[in-house]
């Protein structure tokens, strides 16, 4: 069941960001051959350049916009307005659908991530061999550094997986605070925003209270360790933190979805 | 298989300190047609949707073939909603994929037929449909499915007669037999000859709970009537009446 | 023929009725087989239950015979159809003596009055 719950989501993530993913990378393509007009040689190919580059950045920018409105949206008329009652009458468990929609959330950053990492190496004028001469490059660079290549494929790994609990936990915030605002009869749109602070608030102080004296002990632990060892110890140990909160959100979101939930 | 299908105790719920539901004490059994009938307010749709499981009860306990409302029950469990609960962009097919994926009492080849017979073409996206045909989608979606019991929310008002005959033949000629259908209308001349049983709700409390026949050998007039009698003092919506 | 239904009395006796009016009229002809309880249902737009207990009344009144599941067919007994005719015409008739005599005919007046009006038919 929740690979079905699943496919539905990511076919209207595949609907809402259908158009923005290529048009970026279209709009890099174009920049690639517009950037060359910079040099000053015309002045018409001096304000394509400018056009195409203002254009460029204003998609990512957009790209960026429609992925967060993405992932609230989907929560919010998905699960807490009319859409719900099609979600919460199908024979899945609650948590199924938290997970869903949150995996989906995170998969959509992801790949607007990657799209506009990939549209910058699209945009820069470089060809395989540039790309190899890169690697090559980043190769040696580890190499004097005295880290290991499985070190540093693992560290990207870790740090991917890093940004992705970083994303999760964030959009968890935000679907804890929009479950803790339909717990109100009225105004439940503007009571999100007001548990919204009030869930930063509360993970601060809880934070000063609890994570200060477990951080400081970890921070000594991490100390002790040196170079790459070091590297990992401190993502993971970033990753387990995030972990730790997320579980936190999505547990008090599947509770008011289980039992608390009243679409009116 | 649980002989009682639908089992109501002291069923109450609040809306902060409005009270919807009263206490409510309900028994259905299998394979009739049910109406719930009462003016607007009366509670019928919180009634429904504590049963689908969009509504938590304030009190009370609701059991669905045994079981507490969750995905057991949910999946024999087919509701048509007072509203369109779908996403614009999709086609009736895409809807058909949906509900095929989800419940395995699906019947896509009914579906489809339905929608000949209906006059709805299910490859068109629900934006370009009227209001009307988009009531029809739902509703193939709703009959289509061989489930236990079918929570019908006013599936009658608001549609000219011609549409109302034809929604009450389609539940009619579609329903499951062994399944419970549960209508709530305030429009009962309609649908009286209809049902098997009638349920009265009055305030969030049920009144009466017979059945049709019984009625009106007892009162020797229609459940309409009756109806109308009891809920006189109410101030009814619209020119329905 | 259409399916008609008044407000005062359960809609399964007034199914009987017009199931056995539709009988004697040949819309159902002796020893046809008579549609399902669904069609039946459909075609009148009652509920199938309570056009299940309009057709178990016909089979008492021996107007129906067969099961629910091989399907029912009228009865080719003329003498139960005849019979059923006869009560049906018995029940006419007592309905318009009652009406005549509502309006102050005696029986035999009443007889005297329906012989004049046949005459001139």
């Amino acid at each position: 069941m929740f690979g079905k719950l699943l496919k539905y989501d990511c076919r209207s993530m595949l609907k809402q960001f259908g158009f923005i993913w290529p048009a970026a990378l279209a709009l890099a393509l174009i920049n690639r051959f517009t950037l060359g007009g910079l040099d000053g040689s015309s002045a018409v190919g001096e304000t394509a350049a400018g056009i195409a580059m203002l254009v460029y950045v204003a998609i990512l920018m957009a790209m960026f916009v429609i992925a967060v409105i993405f992932v609230i949206q989907r929560f919010y008329k998905g699960l807490l307005g009319d859409e719900g009652y099609l979600m919460h009458t199908l024979p899945v468990k609650p948590w199924q659908l938290v997970a869903s929609k949150l995996l989906t959330a995170v998969l959509a950053t992801m790949a607007s991530v990657l799209v506009a990492v990939g549209s910058i190496f699209l945009i820069a004028p470089m060809g395989w061999s540039d790309l190899m001469n890169l690697f090559s490059f980043l190769g040696r660079l580890f190499t004097h550094w005295n880290i290991q290549a499985t070190h540093a494929a693992v560290g990207t790994v870790e740090v991917i997986l890093l940004m992705m609990a970083s994303f999760a936990v964030g959009y968890l915030e935000l679907y804890l605070a929009m479950a803790l605002g339909h717990l109100f009869s009225k105004h439940r749109a503007a009571m999100s925003f007001v548990a919204f602070i009030g869930v930063q608030v509360a993970i601060r102080i809880l934070g000063n209270i609890v994570l200060q004296p477990v951080d400081s002990l970890l921070g000594s632990l991490v100390e002790g360790l040196h170079g790459p060892s070091g590297f990992h110890a401190t993502v993971w140990i970033a990753i387990a933190g995030e972990a730790v909160v997320s579980a936190i959100y999505f547990a008090g979101t599947e509770y008011i979805l289980r039992r608390r939930l009243n679409l009116e | 298989m649980n002989d009682l299908l639908v089992t109501c105790t002291a069923l109450t719920k609040r809306y902060g300190r409005k009270t919807a539901l009263a206490g409510v004490n309900l028994e259905l059994g299998r394979g009739r047609i049910v109406g719930l009938l009462g003016p607007n307010g009366s509670g019928k749709t919180t009634l429904i949707k504590i049963l689908c499981g969009l509504l938590q009860p304030s009190e009370g306990a609701v059991l669905v073939d045994g079981a507490p409302v969750g995905p057991y029950t949910k999946s024999i469990i087919s509701y048509l909603p007072d509203r369109m609960y779908f996403a614009d962009w999709m086609k009736a097919t895409d809807l058909f994929d949906l509900f095929a994926d989800f419940y395995s009492d699906f019947d896509r080849t009914r579906a489809m037929s339905m929608c000949a017979s209906l006059g709805v073409t299910p490859s068109d996206r629900l934006k370009s449909m009227s209001k009307g045909t988009k009531e029809k989608v739902q509703l193939v979606l709703v009959m289509a499915r061989k489930a236990q019991l079918y929570l019908l929310d006013e599936p009658i008002a608001g549609v000219d007669p011609a549409a109302r005959d034809f929604i009450l033949g389609t539940i009619l000629t579609n329903y499951n037999e062994s399944g419970t259908v549960l209508l709530s209308t305030h429009l009962i001349s309609d649908i009286e000859k209809v049902l098997d049983e009638a349920v009265f709700l009055k305030d969030g409390a049920v009144t009466l709970h017979d059945t049709v026949d019984a009625i009106r050998e007892r009162e020797g007039k229609s459940v309409d009537a009756l109806f109308r009698e009891i809920f006189r003092a109410h101030d009814f919506e619209g020119g329905a009446f | 023929m259409e399916w008609r239904f008044t407000e005062d009395r359960p809609i399964w006796q007034q199914l009987t009725e017009q199931l056995t009016v539709r009988i004697l009229k040949g819309v159902y002809p002796s020893g046809s087989r008579l549609p399902t309880v669904r069609e039946l249902a459909a075609q009148a737009g009652v509920n199938p239950n309570t056009m299940q207990r309009a057709l178990v009344q016909l089979e008492a009144d021996g107007l129906a015979v067969g099961s629910r599941t091989a399907g029912r067919t009228v009865t080719e007994d003329e003498a139960v159809i005849q019979a059923a005719r006869r009560e049906r015409a018995r029940d006419a008739v007592a309905l318009c003596l009652q009406i005549l005599e509502e309006l102050g005919y005696t029986k035999s007046d009443a007889l005297a009055f329906v012989k004049e009006e046949l005459r001139d038919e």
